[in-house]
């Protein structure tokens, strides 16, 4: 089963985005700073990491950074309201795939998740 | 009256300048022709030296009207120079001042002012545009469980329950926006002097366990603790508006750290007045973002989490403590996290102050 890590600090986002995933035949974790998400997507198998910009502690793209450093090639998709060019630029540069602004279509948020895991996303 | 329409200085300085001095030499030809007569008598022709007194005073008066006309056109060009860069002006105006080579104390005093009014429309625009710029992303993420919320549960046929609860979701979100909305209402309407807040004797105890009331059912497994004074806390205060900004104070603090971490709240007494205490344990704000923290929408460094904002709540938290003519402060807590005192003076005239310490 694919695995996703969804890492939201904000309760009720990361609800719905772990309800429509797991429907959707995602297995889905959970992480809510900069800290958990670094711990568990470094040890956890995950075949994709849905990540926040702004996080209490490390942000999203210190977490993308930390990951790429440690070795990890987890694919990383950003869900984030920042969305300015410096911003994206930055959350680039520090080792994310892809990103998807706020508010978002959830068919096209699968379809980008799909597209970054590849075969493996097809249930 | 436009500009063009109006009478120009540089000719009309060189029109009286030279009508002046014409009539000044006629008259001095006047007084000549009377002490001529008085030396010479009947030999003075007065119809020969009234045409030549005539014909010299014209000839003078036009060389003096081109030499005023020069003159006048050199002493306003700086105002040329200072109209044609304030035309360039256009919001925003970051840094844009109008630099005129006049070597006149009323002109360099008329470029000062002129430079000091375009400094407060910068610092003006500067806010209006963070506003506008800001309010757009803090307004997504509501959006975004909205939208995905709504769009997940049309997906498939679900149960009553699951509805309601899409449904009750989705009033939280607009609850969530009614608030931002009220958060920007509420600072326009204190910043334009719209709204005076009330002076009411209040219990200070009564608004802060309130305020932690409302935070407790909010947060997200954080612990908030708050023990009230054993004596009434008494202040002079505009109680909704209180509320409203502890209520900030604790939201800012439960969204910007981790669920379970501890949040204590404490209202102490003073002489002068009372002072709110909302410490956390969480990681604390980098020492460059403390000093903005109460601007609105400050964003630092993009890779400290924290520093990404706090949108419109801490800047409606200084202006009502401003308001009451107290002080908002922000510094590290003793934990490491974030520490933000809100005091409120008894009833002080004192000029508000703001400021954010580090110490």
């Amino acid at each position: 089963m694919v695995r996703i890590l969804i890492v939201e600090d904000d309760p009720r986002v990361g609800a719905v985005l772990e309800q429509g995933l797991s429907e959707e035949g995602f297995r889905v974790d959970r992480a809510y700073d900069g800290d958990q998400a670094i711990a568990r997507a470094s040890h956890g198998d995950y075949h994709l990491v849905l990540l926040d910009f702004m996080l209490p502690g490390k942000s999203g793209p210190e977490v993308a950074r930390a990951l790429r450093h440690a070795g990890r090639r987890t694919p990383i998709l950003m869900v984030t309201a920042r969305d300015a060019p410096e911003d994206l630029r930055y959350a680039r540069e520090c080792g994310v795939n892809e990103v998807c602004g706020k508010p978002f279509r959830f068919d096209e948020l699968l379809d980008r998740i799909r597209s970054l895991i590849g075969d493996a996303g097809t249930p | 009256m436009s500009p063009r329409k109006g009478r120009s200085l540089q000719r009309t300085l060189a029109i009286r300048f030279a009508l002046t001095m014409t009539a000044g030499l006629l008259g001095l030809g006047a007084l000549a022709y009377v002490g001529l007569r008085g030396v010479f008598g009947n030999e003075i022709d007065p119809g020969h030296f009234l045409v030549g007194a005539v014909a010299t005073a014209l000839t003078a008066g036009l060389a003096m009207l081109v030499g005023a006309w020069m003159l006048a056109r050199s002493a306003l060009a700086p105002v040329a120079e200072i109209a044609a860069q304030a035309q360039l002006v256009r919001a925003p105006i970051p840094d844009r001042r109008i630099t005129v080579h006049a070597d006149v104390q009323e002109l360099r005093v008329l470029v000062g002012v002129l430079n000091q009014m375009l400094e407060r429309l910068d610092r003006y625009c500067d806010w209006h545009r963070h506003i506008i710029r800001d309010l757009g992303h803090d307004l997504r993420t509501p959006l975004a469980t909205l939208r995905a919320g709504t769009e997940l549960a049309l997906t498939r046929e679900r149960s009553p329950e699951e509805y309601r609860r899409v449904l009750t979701q989705s009033l939280e979100e607009v609850d969530r926006l009614t608030l931002i909305s009220d958060a920007l209402r509420l600072l326009g309407r204190l910043q334009w002097g719209e709204l005076v807040p009330a002076r009411v004797a209040v219990d200070l105890r009564d608004v802060v366990g309130a305020s932690v009331a409302r935070a407790r059912e909010r947060s997200g497994g954080h612990v908030v603790t708050y023990d009230p004074p054993a004596d009434p806390v008494e202040a002079q205060v505009d109680a909704s508006l209180v509320a409203f900004a502890l209520d900030q104070v604790l939201d800012n603090a439960l969204r910007h750290t981790a669920p379970g971490t501890p949040v204590e709240v404490r209202l102490v007494a003073s002489a002068g007045g009372a002072s709110i205490v909302v410490e956390d344990d969480g990681e604390g704000v980098p020492e460059e973002v403390l000093a903005h923290l109460f601007e609105p929408f400050y964003r630092g460094d993009p890779a400290r989490g924290r520093a990404g904002g706090a949108g419109l709540g801490l800047t409606t938290v200084a202006t009502i403590v401003r308001e009451h003519h107290g002080r908002a402060v922000a510094e590290p807590g003793g934990h490491g996290g974030l520490r933000v005192t809100i005091e409120l003076p008894a009833l002080s005239p004192e000029p508000a102050l703001l400021s954010a310490s580090s110490a």
